[in-house]
């Protein structure tokens, strides 16, 4: 009842980065998570975003409060309508160098989150959602 | 600065109220035979509160919790605004904040579910007497306007006690986060040993949860007392898997990304194997076998000599 | 949008970086640096984050990146006031940053700097 409720920001350039992080660090001090999982969501946050202004230039981010009796957290769910990611398991193994950047965003952001399903589409476009757990 | 996204919404979003309500099979009809009672409620309010109010006033489990006439009279007009408003035969967004408002009322003042169900049934047996005799004769009217009453209560009963659980719930899960810390504080003492030397005793069998927890503790101190060298004693510690390894690995990072430097101490025969196994590398760590050694080292590097005094 | 400003004091660059950084600023400041060091010929480079709240890989790749070009151009960098929790998500994250030293607090950061001890 006390869970801030659901939103989504439109995420279309870097200011939209800066804008996302602080709303899913604001939200998971309101629901009760410590600092570094604040810090750990924001940087998830910021990769997430990222990647969808680097590889499909627009895209969606959603944060919503996720409470049931026997399972509390902060999903967040990123979503574009870009080209796609081709070698998905390359990529989430770190083997890959995709283009510019170090290749930490999504093996990072997984190991940052507790759960991390990534479902992609050449020419399709590319969603993530991942789920950071009440501890 | 988001703050304001989230103050005045919804708790239930509008596709779970309309779930809830297709669930219940609550419709449109039953608004309107809501609507037909409601100068029916009117007309009979006062008789029925004093009714009502007799009836709870003279059970100890609810008289404990309507303790003095300010408390019952408050009640007693919450009631009949809640009752004239459900009798509207409007379920909307507003009528579920309401709904869930009352019971939060409930858990405030302390009366537990039981004691309301129980309330709403005495409810419902008011409202059968007034509807079978206001109707008398028009059977299919009395079972239109009895059906959307009965609905009408079950999601006013169903509303009120999910507020009043989430409550609860809410208050458990405060209980158990200062419990947790509490344990954690306790297990994992970080001694400020000299200046600028921290040591952390691990002891026990150590998973990767509460590894983690210890962790964040540990890089908290460093940061409050400012100490340049961290001592992470196994000696206490029996096994050590892959995951505390590598958390272990996370830690030492850290704490280097913050500016203090990490010495591994107590690493027993058994350890010292599973880590070379594991492919764990230590490589540029500061190790020793014994937390005598590693002070030794510790002490040294902050230019500390320590000697027995001569005669 | 303003610049963050880069000091010097002695031979040392003193540069605070601040709450929310953009990318575009991260990367203003970077050339703002590397062409103070070139002016100046100063020797250390002193990185401020005790305000920064989140680092992300490319935040961290421009730390990075900025440390091993001052190096080239003869400053040693010090990163000085990580937060913990920063700290610990940055480890998790995998970034390595291994051309830096790192230090509690600006105090001792500046001392490394000026006795050059490692």
């Amino acid at each position: 009842m006390t869970d801030p409720a659901a939103i989504t920001i439109d995420i279309v350039s870097e200011a939209d980065v800066v804008t996302a992080r602080m709303h899913g660090k604001e939200m998971a001090r309101q629901m009760g998570f410590g600092m570094v999982d604040q810090t750990r969501i924001a940087t998830g946050i910021s990769e997430l975003t990222r990647n969808i202004l680097q590889y499909a230039g627009t895209g969606q981010l959603t944060l919503r409060p996720l409470s049931t009796l026997h399972h509390c957290g902060l999903e967040i769910v990123a979503q574009d309508q870009g080209p796609g990611i081709q070698h998905l398991g390359r990529l989430l193994s770190g083997r890959a160098n995709s283009g510019r950047g170090l290749g930490l965003g999504i093996p990072g952001t997984r190991r940052l989150m507790d759960e991390f399903d990534i479902q992609s589409e050449v020419g399709h476009g590319t969603t993530v959602r991942c789920v950071k757990r009440l501890p | 600065m988001p703050d304001r996204f989230y103050q005045g919404a919804p708790a239930i979003s509008a596709q779970e109220r309309a779930d809830r309500l297709a669930f219940l099979m609550l419709g449109e009809d039953d608004g309107a035979a809501l609507k037909e009672l409601h100068p029916l409620f009117v007309e009979r309010r006062e008789a029925f509160l004093d009714a009502f109010y007799g009836h709870l006033t003279s059970f100890p489990g609810t008289r404990s919790v309507l303790k003095d006439r300010a408390t019952i009279e408050r009640a007693r007009s919450g009631q009949a605004m809640y009752m004239e408003r459900m009798l509207l035969g409007r379920f909307d967004e507003d009528f579920f904040n309401l709904s869930i408002q009352v019971g939060l009322k409930h858990y405030e003042i302390g009366l537990e579910p039981k004691w309301v169900v129980a309330a709403w049934g005495v409810y419902l047996t008011y409202w059968t007497q007034v509807i079978v005799e206001h109707f008398h004769g028009d059977v299919v009217r009395a079972v239109r306007g009895l059906h959307a009453v009965h609905k009408a209560i079950l999601l006013a009963v169903q509303l009120s006690v999910d507020a009043y659980y989430s409550k609860t719930l809410e208050r458990i899960q405060a209980i158990v986060a200062s419990q947790r810390a509490a344990i954690l504080e306790l297990s994992t003492p970080v001694i400020e040993i000299w200046q600028g030397i921290l040591v952390l005793p691990l002891i026990g069998t150590i998973d990767s949860a509460r590894t983690r927890q210890i962790m964040e503790n540990l890089l908290n101190r460093v940061v409050e007392t400012q100490s340049e060298i961290v001592i992470l004693d196994l000696t206490g510690v029996s096994v050590v898997d892959t995951a505390v390894a590598n958390h272990l690995m996370k830690t030492v990072e850290a704490a280097e990304l913050l500016g203090a430097r990490c010495i591994l101490t107590g690493i027993s025969p058994a350890i010292a194997q599973t880590l070379v196994h594991l492919g764990v590398d230590l490589g540029h760590i500061t190790t020793s076998a014994t937390l005598r050694i590693g002070l030794q080292q510790a002490l040294r590097s902050q230019g500390v000599t320590l000697g027995r005094l001569e005669g | 949008m303003p610049r963050i400003p880069v000091l010097k004091i002695k031979d040392v660059l003193i540069v605070s970086l601040q709450v929310e950084m953009q990318d575009r600023l991260a990367l203003e400041l970077q050339d703002d640096i590397l062409s103070t060091l070139s002016r100046t010929g100063a020797r250390g480079l002193l990185l401020d984050v005790t305000s920064i709240d989140v680092v992300d890989s490319f935040l961290g790749r421009v730390i990075a990146d900025t440390a091993s070009m001052a190096r080239l151009m003869g400053a040693e960098t010090v990163l000085a006031g990580l937060q913990p929790a920063v700290a610990i998500t940055l480890s998790e994250l995998g970034l390595k940053l291994p051309q830096i030293r790192t230090a509690l607090n600006l105090e001792k950061g500046l001392a490394m700097l000026e006795t050059g001890k490692s």
